[in-house]
C-alpha cells in the first residue's frame, strides 16, 4: 500500500487513541491532508462523521496492523539497538512501512508478545499473540528462566487472568520496574526495592524481563 | 463480627488523624506512641481485620488517630486492602499521616501520590532510616519537604527517635503539591466524568480515580450524587475506557504514577552500593522455606505451641484456675453465698447447680478456656509478628496444591485455630470461588479453634500424649482425605500463588501485649454470653425432662456406634451452641468418671469433626450461601460419627 495511505491511516487511528492535533503535528511527516484523508474514503477505509474522518472498519483493520509494527519496531529500537528515543520513534517509523508479516511476528516473539509500547501505548494483537511454542529463543526471557542473583526489568506481562494482574500492580510488579531474583528453590522468590515476593513458577513464565 | 468496643464520644473530637503506609512499616508501633493506648479495637464490618482507635497523646479528646492496615495501593486494592479505602472514604480526616520504610520509598510514595489525588492534608513519616542508612541509603529530607510542601519527618519508632517532631508536624501538614497527570484517555474520561456530575464532589479527583479502578464506595456515592441516566452514563464511559486500554484500569494508573515517582526520587535519595546481610535472619529464611528442614522448623513450632498452650495452658493455668480458683474458692463461696438467700431452690440451681451460671457457664469460660485462650493469642501474635506464616504458607504450596488450594490458604486455616467463625470470612481474601468454598468446608469440618483445642488439650492433658497425637493424626488425616476428594469433585478455576513476604522481625512486647488484650477482649464480650445462654438453655431442658428424652433418642448413635455413655448426647448437644463448649460437655463427662481413655479419644474425634458452632454456621450462610451451607452440614454430621465409629473399631483391636 501506498506509503502516504498507511500514514494517513495512522493518524486517523491516533486521533481515535486520544491524540490531539498538537501531538500529531510532529508526527506527520509526509503532510497528510484532506486529499489523502479523500483518497482513503474513496478505497473504502475511512468515511466521514459529523464533520470528521473516521475509519472503517477495513481501514481499521489495516490500521492495527501499521500501528503493530510500529509499535513493535519502537521496541526493537529502544530495547536492542538502544537508540535515543527521539532517534527510534523516526526509526520506527520508517520501519512500520516496510517491515513483513513474519518479520513482525518474530518481533513479537522476540518481545514476548508485548501489550503495550516502551511509551505504554498499547500494541494491537497479531496471529502470534495468542500461540506460546515456538522455536525462536525470546530476546526478552521469561523471569522463570533467570539465575539466582540476576537482575532484570519487568518489558511485559503476557497474562490474562485479571485477578493476577490486579494483584501484581497491587504489589507494583508492573513493567518498567527491576527485579532481583534472590531464590530459585525450592520456592521462587524476587525481590523489589527491598520486598519480597513468591512467585508461583506458571506465573514466573509468563513475566518478560530484559537482564540489566 | 461488630464493632464492639466502647461508644467514642464523637462530640468532644475536634480532628481525625488516619495512619496510612505499607504492610510492615512500623504502623502500629508509632500508634502507640502518639496515643499510648488504643481507646477500641473493632473488626470492620463484614471483616475481621482489626482497626484500633485511640486519642492523640496530651490532646484531651479532641484528636482522635485512627489505625488503618498496611496496603500496597489504594487504586489497586485486594481484597483485605478494601478497608483503608474505606476508612478513609467514610472518616474523611482532616490529616493523614504516611508512614514509610525509609529504605523503600518507592512504594510509600505510590501512596503519597494516591493521597494526593484526594487532596489530604499529609505528614510524610520515613521510619526506619537507621536501617536505611546502614544499607546505604542517604535521603534529603529537607529538600524532599521543600518539593512537597508537607513536612517530612525521620524516625526510628521502636527507639521512640523522631517522635516529639511528629508531633509537633501534625499541625502543619498541608496537601501535597505534586503536579502529575495519567495517560490521555483516562484524563479525558476524568473530564467527561466531571462534565456529567457538573458541581464538583467533595475529594473530587480521588473518588473518580476510584470509581475507575472499580472501588464500590466510590461508585455509591457517585450514585446517590447522579440521576440514574447519567449514572448510567458514567458507568458506560468507564466499560468504554476498559476496552480501549491495553491493560485494566487499575495496572495503567500505577503505571503512570509509577513513572512519576521515579521523577521526584532521583533527586532526593542517594544510593551507595553498600551490601547489608543479617546473617541470623538469611539463615532463618532459608531455614523455613526448606523443603525438608522446613518441615522439621514447623513440627518445633507446633511442638513448642503444645508446650507452650497444651502444657503450660491447658494443663498447669486450668488446673490452677479451675481446682484452685474456681473449685476451692470462688465456687464454693458463691455456693454458699445462694444458700444463705432466701430463694426458691430452681433459682438457686440455675445458678449454683449441675447447669449453673456460676458452677458451669463462668467455671468452663473463665477456668478452662480462658487460659487457653490468653496462652494461644500471645503464642499466636508472635508468629503472625515474626512473619512466619507467609513462610509457612510458601513452603506449604506446593503440598495444598494437591489438595486443590494454593499456599495462601494456609492463612485463614491458621487463623481458623483461632476462631473458625473469624476465619471463614477471611476465605474472601483467597483467589478463586472453589478455593473459598473448600477452605470454608475444612474449616468446618476439622480445624479446631483455639478455645476447642484448649479444652481438648486439657482433658488430654490429664490422660497420655498418645493420646493427643491419635487425636491429631485423625484430624489431620481427614482434612487431607476430605481435602483431597473436594478439590476432585468440586470444580472451579485454577488458583495461583503470588505473595508478599515480609522480612523477619523479632517481635515487639508492647504490640503483642497490645492485640492479646483487644482479642481477649473481644473473647469475653462474644463468648461468654453465649455460654451463660447455652447454659441456661440446658437448664431447661434438664427441668422439663427434655434432656433424658434427647439422651434416649440419641443412645443409638452414641451408645451403639459410638460406644459412648448415653450422656454423651450432651456434649453433641452443646456443641451445636459452640465448638468449645461441646468438648465442654465432655469435659463433664470425663469429670464424672464416666469416660475411658478409649472413649475419650473416640468423642473428641468426633466432636471436633462435628458440625460448625451457631456463628460458624450463620457466616458460612452469608459468605457461601444457604445451599452450601446445608450441604456442609449435612456432610459433616454422618461423616463425624462415621469417622468416630472407625476409631471406637480400631481402638478396639488394638487399644491405647
Amino acid at each position: 500500500m501506498d506509503i502516504r495511505l498507511e500514514e494517513a491511516i495512522k493518524l486517523l487511528w491516533l486521533r481515535e487513541e486520544g491524540w490531539d492535533e498538537r501531538e500529531l503535528a510532529p508526527i506527520n511527516k509526509y503532510s497528510i491532508n484532506e486529499r489523502d484523508y479523500r483518497e482513503l474514503v474513496k478505497k473504502g477505509y475511512a468515511e466521514e462523521k459529523d464533520g470528521r474522518w473516521v475509519l472503517t472498519d477495513q481501514g481499521r483493520h489495516i490500521g492495527s496492523e501499521i500501528i503493530r509494527r510500529l509499535r513493535l519496531a519502537e521496541w526493537l529500537f529502544s530495547e536492542i539497538i538502544e537508540t535515543d528515543s527521539r532517534f527510534s520513534n523516526e526509526a520506527a517509523c520508517r520501519l512500520e512501512h516496510i517491515l513483513t508479516e513474519e518479520a513482525t511476528e518474530r518481533i513479537c516473539i522476540l518481545f514476548g508478545h508485548p501489550r503495550v509500547c516502551p511509551h505504554g501505548k498499547p500494541i494491537p494483537r497479531g496471529k502470534c499473540c495468542g500461540k506460546q511454542k515456538t522455536d525462536l529463543k525470546p530476546f526478552l526471557l521469561p523471569l522463570y528462566h533467570l539465575r539466582e542473583n540476576e537482575s532484570a526489568k519487568i518489558i511485559s506481562i503476557n497474562i490474562d487472568d485479571r485477578r493476577i494482574k490486579h494483584k501484581m500492580a497491587s504489589f507494583g510488579l508492573i513493567p518498567g520496574v527491576c527485579v532481583k531474583i534472590k531464590k530459585r528453590r525450592p520456592v521462587f522468590l524476587i525481590e523489589m526495592d527491598g520486598s519480597v515476593f513468591s512467585v508461583e513458577e506458571k506465573i514466573a513464565e509468563k513475566i518478560f524481563v530484559k537482564r540489566t | 463480627m461488630h464493632n464492639h468496643g466502647l461508644p467514642l464520644k464523637t462530640e468532644k473530637i475536634k480532628k481525625k488523624i488516619v495512619l496510612v503506609g505499607n504492610p510492615n512499616v512500623g504502623k502500629s508501633v508509632i500508634f502507640n506512641h502518639l496515643t499510648g493506648k488504643y481507646v477500641t479495637v473493632s473488626n470492620y464490618p463484614g471483616t475481621t481485620v482489626e482497626i484500633y482507635r485511640g486519642f492523640l497523646k496530651g490532646s484531651g479528646e479532641n484528636v482522635l488517630v485512627i489505625d488503618s492496615p498496611g496496603v500496597q495501593s489504594l487504586l489497586a486494592r485486594t481484597e483485605d486492602e478494601k478497608v483503608t479505602v474505606s476508612i478513609l472514604l467514610e472518616e474523611d480526616p482532616d490529616v493523614v499521616v504516611l508512614i514509610a520504610d525509609a529504605k523503600n520509598l518507592k512504594r510509600a510514595f505510590l501512596l503519597l501520590f494516591e493521597l494526593k489525588l484526594f487532596n489530604f492534608p499529609t505528614v510524610l513519616v520515613l521510619n526506619m532510616w537507621d536501617e536505611a542508612k546502614m544499607r546505604g541509603i542517604e535521603i534529603d529530607e529537607k529538600k524532599l519537604s521543600s518539593l512537597l510542601g508537607i513536612p517530612v519527618i525521620k524516625t526510628v519508632a521502636i527507639h521512640g527517635r523522631g517522635i516529639r517532631e511528629l508531633f509537633m508536624s501534625v499541625e502543619k501538614a498541608s496537601v501535597p503539591e505534586i503536579d502529575f497527570s495519567f495517560d490521555k484517555k483516562i484524563e479525558k474520561v476524568i473530564k467527561d466524568i466531571k462534565k456529567i456530575i457538573k458541581e464538583p464532589i467533595e475529594r473530587e479527583r480521588g473518588i473518580l480515580h476510584l470509581f475507575l479502578s472499580g472501588e464500590k464506595i466510590s461508585e455509591e456515592r457517585l450514585k446517590n450524587k447522579l440521576k440514574e441516566k447519567d449514572f448510567k452514563r458514567i458507568l458506560k464511559i468507564r466499560e468504554d475506557l476498559e476496552k480501549i486500554l491495553p491493560e485494566p484500569i487499575e495496572f495503567v494508573l500505577i503505571s503512570d504514577i509509577n513513572k512519576n515517582v521515579q521523577k521526584i526520587l532521583d533527586g532526593v535519595i542517594v544510593k551507595r552500593e553498600k551490601i547489608y546481610k543479617n546473617k541470623i535472619t538469611e539463615f532463618l529464611d532459608k531455614f523455613m522455606i526448606h523443603p525438608f528442614w522446613g518441615y522439621i522448623f514447623l513440627g518445633f513450632v507446633l511442638f513448642l505451641l503444645y508446650e507452650f498452650v497444651g502444657v503450660l495452658g491447658a494443663g498447669v493455668f486450668v488446673d490452677f484456675l479451675e481446682n484452685k480458683v474456681f473449685g476451692k474458692f470462688i465456687n464454693p463461696f458463691i455456693i454458699k453465698i445462694f444458700n444463705l438467700l432466701p430463694l426458691p431452690s430452681v433459682i438457686k440451681e440455675f445458678f449454683v447447680g449441675e447447669f449453673g451460671v456460676f458452677t458451669m457457664a463462668l467455671t468452663y469460660g473463665l477456668a478452662i478456656i480462658f487460659p487457653v485462650i490468653i496462652t494461644f493469642f500471645i503464642a499466636f501474635g508472635i508468629l503472625e509478628d515474626s512473619g512466619y506464616f507467609p513462610r509457612l504458607a510458601t513452603l506449604l504450596n506446593n503440598f495444598f496444591k494437591k489438595i486443590g488450594l494454593s499456599g495462601r490458604a494456609v492463612l485463614p486455616m491458621l487463623l481458623g485455630l483461632g476462631c473458625d467463625t473469624m476465619a471463614t470470612v477471611t476465605t474472601r481474601t483467597l483467589e478463586t470461588k472453589k478455593e473459598k468454598i473448600i477452605v470454608t468446608f475444612l474449616l468446618a469440618l476439622g480445624i479446631p479453634c483455639s478455645a476447642q483445642m484448649g479444652v481438648i488439650m486439657a482433658l488430654m492433658s490429664g490422660v497420655s500424649f498418645s493420646a493427643f497425637l491419635i487425636w491429631a493424626f485423625a484430624i489431620s488425616f481427614n482434612i487431607l482425605l476430605v481435602g483431597f476428594l473436594a478439590s476432585k469433585i468440586i470444580k472451579g478455576k485454577e488458583s495461583f500463588f503470588l505473595m508478599e513476604i515480609p522480612p523477619l522481625r523479632v517481635p515487639s512486647f508492647q504490640n503483642i501485649l497490645f492485640k492479646t488484650m483487644a482479642r481477649l477482649e473481644w473473647y469475653l464480650k462474644e463468648v461468654i454470653p453465649i455460654f451463660i445462654l447455652g447454659t441456661a438453655i440446658l437448664f431447661i431442658m434438664d427441668k422439663t425432662h427434655i434432656l433424658a428424652r434427647l439422651e434416649d433418642l440419641f443412645k443409638p448413635v452414641v451408645k451403639n456406634i459410638l460406644g459412648l455413655p448415653k450422656e454423651a448426647a450432651i456434649g453433641f448437644i452443646m456443641g451445636f451452641l459452640r465448638r468449645d463448649y461441646g468438648a465442654a460437655g465432655f469435659y463433664r463427662l470425663k469429670e464424672m468418671g464416666l469416660l475411658n481413655v478409649s472413649q475419650l479419644i473416640v468423642s473428641m474425634v468426633t466432636i471436633t469433626l462435628f458440625i460448625p458452632c451457631i456463628a460458624n454456621f450463620l457466616i458460612i450462610i452469608k459468605e457461601r450461601g444457604l445451599k452450601t451451607a446445608v450441604y456442609i452440614s449435612l456432610f459433616i454430621i454422618p461423616y463425624a460419627v462415621f469417622i468416630g465409629f472407625i476409631i471406637r473399631i480400631i481402638l478396639e483391636k488394638w487399644p491405647v
